[in-house]
């Protein structure tokens, strides 16, 4: 499986997508500051403490990376059924069921990895930013930042398995804006904050979703060993 | 006999529409076997369906004397196929495409690469990724990437499409030198007859779906037949010629101006003089052999040889 995994990275050159990872990181963090200064024009603080902060930074960080998912997704898979490479693929001696394993693993590790390391690397950029301009009112406390990990890796988890619904709608019609556009509607639907409700708060609904993905996942690909591949 | 193809009752319908009927199909070890039909007369179809790519509606079909079944992997490891259009990862390198089927085959000789290049001619291709490729090249390097894990099976779907003549040339002599040097078998679809009646021994003649008839080369070449063809400006005379002063038998009027003479007891000199003589002027005369095209238009056409 390893080596199946490394496989894919090569065939797809996986690496150049840390660029656009990079990227990604920059504009969320010019989002933050963009957020800071709205709600200073109107006379309100955008970020009273820590804990609201990376509720905020996680409905931020989460979307992109599913949706950043769904391009893997498409690149891995789907784009693999339109150009027929499939084809080649399904001709060597490994199973198939395998060659598709690989290739999920690929997008749920990247999302979680993404997840964490964004959220991590744009908090320390935060905090410390913070630690010079001081413009959040309460100090960050120890309890505080082992009540934010958890949660982010709670998160995380969950994303990386809701990052693998889209699949199923794409594998229907083998379409790759099927794939993001579902994806897309997947975030809005589960990353809703404007009710100040965030549903990863509660621990069974992100472990639900994680299962939830991975199921459907499953589903798109049981029956990869007995359908025509056209 | 050793078959390493061998399929039974093969059937594959595709909404209620039979693409390929009860084939019954051998194909012996170590021959050239010639796929030959028009298109869309399910040789692609056949050719996915023995790389497990489209499954059977019905029949079966044995690979090396073994049942393939949905999970027969181990199979593919002693096969090379192209199946309907060279397909690569575009954006990699002809040598990082081979590496890759390398290693998903699990076959690590890395001269094999350079080997595999060299036997199919394609050079300075180091620094261009396939999506810069003509067809033609594609199509080497796809002959190349089959044959380069050394497959006792070669399945290859129209291998000379988008090649030039010499290119044509050259992979007629490589499959030529595959199949005596190393013993492998092959299965080559085409619908260029000309080309298959050169690189196969053994032709299986397919229209609509249908395995029409399994034949092999040299009894094709036992039947062929010489015969003159002749077109004249006055038909009615040149029939009153041939048939009341020359007492030819065999022949038949083939269009409003052209005569196959079949009789090979009159030369073909004499036959002119006689016309000439006789008022009929001969616009066209050839001598001609019956080839593998008239025997597969037969075929096809169930009938005559009037085309």
């Amino acid at each position: 499986m390893r080596k199946l995994i490394r496989l894919e990275i090569k065939k797809f050159k996986l690496f150049s997508y840390l660029k656009s990872v990079g990227i990604a990181n920059a504009a969320m963090m010019g989002m933050l500051c963009l957020i800071y200064f709205a709600e200073k024009s109107e006379g309100g603080i955008a970020f009273p403490n820590y804990e609201v902060t990376f509720e905020l930074l996680g409905s931020i960080v989460r979307p992109v990376f599913i949706i950043f998912a769904a391009v893997l997704i498409s690149r891995l898979i789907i784009e693999e059924y339109k150009s027929k490479s499939i084809t080649l693929l399904f001709m060597y001696p490994i199973h198939r069921k395998k060659l598709i394993i690989a290739k999920l693993m690929i997008v749920a590790c990247f999302t979680f990895l993404a997840i964490m390391l964004s959220t991590f690397f744009i908090g320390t950029v935060f905090y410390l930013a913070d630690s010079i301009w001081h413009f959040v009112p309460e100090a960050l406390t120890l309890g505080q930042v082992t009540g934010i990990f958890f949660d982010l890796i709670l998160s995380a988890i969950a994303s990386a398995g809701m990052a693998l619904i889209p699949l199923y709608f794409g594998m229907k019609k083998k379409s790759v804006p099927t794939t993001i556009v579902s994806a897309i509607i997947l975030v809005s639907l589960t990353n809703s904050t404007a009710d100040d409700v965030d549903i990863y708060r509660f621990i069974a609904i992100p472990i639900a979703l994680a299962l939830t993905g991975c199921l459907i996942a499953y589903f798109s690909f049981r029956n990869i060993e007995k359908i025509d591949v056209n | 006999m050793c078959y390493v193809i061998k399929t039974n009752q093969l059937t594959k319908t595709y909404k209620g529409k039979e693409v390929v009927a009860n084939v019954n199909m051998k194909v012996k070890k170590g021959e050239i076997y010639g796929f030959l039909g028009p298109n869309g007369a399910g040789k692609t179809t056949i050719m996915k369906m023995l790389t497990n790519l489209v499954k059977p509606t019905s029949g079966e079909i044995e690979l090396f004397g073994e049942k393939l079944t949905n999970t027969s992997y181990e199979l593919f490891k002693r096969m090379g196929s192209i199946i309907e259009y060279p397909v690569f990862y575009d954006r990699l390198t002809a040598r990082e495409n081979l590496e890759l089927h390398c290693e998903y085959m699990g076959y690590y000789d890395k001269r094999a690469i350079d080997s595999a290049l060299d036997l199919v001619k394609l050079k300075n291709i180091d620094n261009k990724s396939v999506k810069e490729f003509s067809l033609g090249m594609k199509q080497r390097l796809a002959i190349a990437r089959a044959i380069i894990t050394k497959p006792e099976l070669l399945i290859l779907d129209e291998p000379i499409n988008g090649l030039d003549p010499v290119g044509i040339k050259e992979l007629r002599d490589l499959f030529h030198m595959l199949s005596h040097e190393y013993g492998i078998t092959m299965l080559v679809s085409s619908h260029i007859l000309g080309e298959m009646e050169q690189i196969a021994d053994t032709i299986g003649v397919i229209n609509d779906g249908k395995l029409i008839k399994e034949v092999s080369m040299d009894e094709i070449h036992e039947q062929n037949t010489e015969y003159i063809e002749l077109a004249v400006t006055d038909v009615k005379k040149a029939f009153y010629v041939l048939d009341e002063i020359l007492h030819l038998e065999n022949f038949k009027v083939v269009d409003s101006s052209r005569f196959r003479i079949y009789d090979t007891a009159l030369s073909q000199s004499e036959i002119s003089k006689t016309l000439i003589l006789n008022g009929v002027m001969i616009e066209e005369m050839n001598k001609k052999n019956h080839s593998l095209e008239d025997y597969f238009l037969t075929l096809l056409n169930g009938g005559g040889i009037s085309a």
